[in-house]
């Protein structure tokens, strides 16, 4: 069994007669990824690999060595995944429902759940929205309370669909900071090139294939070079 | 006093009296006055439930203002159920239908204001276990009813943006250019929310 490891054995994906992703072998055991790409190369699916909530048509994925095909409720225990559109990621109308949702589903008890909503909330300085109406938050209310839906329920990997895309720049600099300050293991999808120059490795994709993987400056030079 | 003052949500989150009884006193009370207002058919009954009703607003802080302008959106629908009423029946009967509905909004409305969500849902879902034995599932109906409440004004939203994008390209009026893509922008909505809540992990 792997530990720590996430593979990926000869995988492709394709929904119906288009291949999405083409023959990816690739063994992940940085603690900061980033997968860098045009829209539509296949970024999303590459990540929704990785927890289950895609499953390869052809090949193979395991997350510290569970099958992403078997084992899909343990992953989704393990990893934590960040959508790029918070609107649709907050489920339960107010804050505190909402960071108290995942908790409840993994069998938490109430004064556990209680705990770790105050923690949680004060860390990302969200207390003070705690009873608030989720609709209306602002784009970074939004963003920061999925993150911290996610991160209350104390995953090993965190998942994130760029996090930064629809957010402002102070906005953009508060998410970046608290990626930055994760403990866990990130991976993420990303255009923002000043959170990806922190990551460790970045995978460039393109038409479903990764044609570059290095550490973050080349990388970001080279999809430059690709788009231009 | 502006509109974002009376929205529904902000006075939700004031501390009054109303706010302070248990939910499921306050959810049995609603389902008692629906039903007795069913069975009334008297116009001094109903006439003075709708001003118990209003000084339970006015005691409750919210200013009268709010279930004026609820009344106001529905002058419409209302004078339209008034006139059939006439056809059928008496001005006073009609009157007392129209009084019925007024009082029935608005305390339903008052309820909902002094009742947060989460303690709405707690009710219900003690509710639906003591249901549990009759093939209700607590969990599923929870989870359909918190869903209908948080994404309601989203799609108002999308609606309100499909209708702009529509407007922009000259195609006000038309309802089929607004519904299509509405459906359609709903329809992948749906898909999201369904992985939201599977990574989750809700079973």
């Amino acid at each position: 069994m792997n530990e720590n490891h996430i593979t990926l054995q000869d995988v492709s994906v394709a929904f119906n007669t288009h291949t999405v992703l083409h023959n990816l072998n690739l063994s992940l055991n940085e603690r900061r990824i980033a997968v860098i790409g045009a829209n539509g190369s296949g970024k999303s699916t590459f990540i929704r690999l990785l927890n289950g909530l895609v499953i390869p048509n052809k090949g193979k994925v395991t997350v510290d060595g569970l099958d992403t095909k078997t084992h899909g409720k343990r992953l989704r225990r393990k990893t934590g995944f960040v959508f790029q559109n918070s609107d649709n990621q907050i489920i339960m109308p107010t804050v505190e429902e909402d960071i108290a949702f995942g908790l409840k589903n993994l069998g938490i008890d109430k004064e556990e759940i209680e705990q770790r909503i105050q923690k949680t909330l004060r860390e990302y300085g969200l207390l003070s929205l705690r009873q608030q109406v989720a609709h209306l938050l602002s784009g970074g209310q939004k963003q920061l309370l999925a993150i911290c839906s996610v991160l209350v329920m104390e995953p090993d990997i965190i998942i994130l669909d760029e996090p930064t895309t629809q957010l402002d720049l102070s906005n953009q600099i508060r998410i970046r900071k608290i990626i930055h300050q994760l403990k866990q293991r990130v991976i993420m999808t990303s255009h923002d090139f000043s959170l990806i120059e922190r990551f460790e490795r970045v995978l460039v994709l393109h038409q479903g294939r990764v044609i570059c993987d290095t550490g973050p400056s080349a990388a970001i030079a080279f999809y430059k070079k690709l788009m231009t | 006093m502006n509109a974002r003052f009376l929205d529904h949500e902000n006075l939700q989150l004031r501390n009054s009296f109303l706010h302070k009884i248990w939910p499921g006193f306050k959810l049995s009370l609603l389902f008692s006055f629906s039903s007795f207002l069913f069975f009334i058919n008297r116009l001094e009954i109903t006439s003075l439930s709708l001003l118990l009703i209003l000084a339970l607003y006015h005691f409750t802080g919210i200013p009268l203002r709010y279930p004026y302008e609820k009344i106001r959106s529905l002058f419409l629908i209302f004078s339209f159920i008034f006139i059939f009423q006439l056809f059928s029946s008496d001005i006073w009967t009609s009157l007392i239908v129209i009084l019925r509905f007024t009082d029935l909004l608005l305390f339903s409305e008052l309820i909902t204001l002094t009742t947060s969500v989460s303690q709405m849902m707690e009710t219900l879902n003690r509710f639906f276990k003591i249901l549990k034995p009759f093939g209700f599932q607590p969990k599923k109906i929870s989870l359909t009813l918190s869903l209908t409440l948080r994404f309601l004004p989203v799609l108002k939203q999308i609606t309100y943006e499909v209708s702009e994008s529509q407007k922009a390209r000259g195609l006000e009026g038309n309802l089929l250019t607004l519904v299509i893509p509405l459906i359609i922008r709903t329809m992948k909505m749906t898909d999201n929310i369904a992985e939201a809540i599977e990574v989750r992990c809700y079973n």
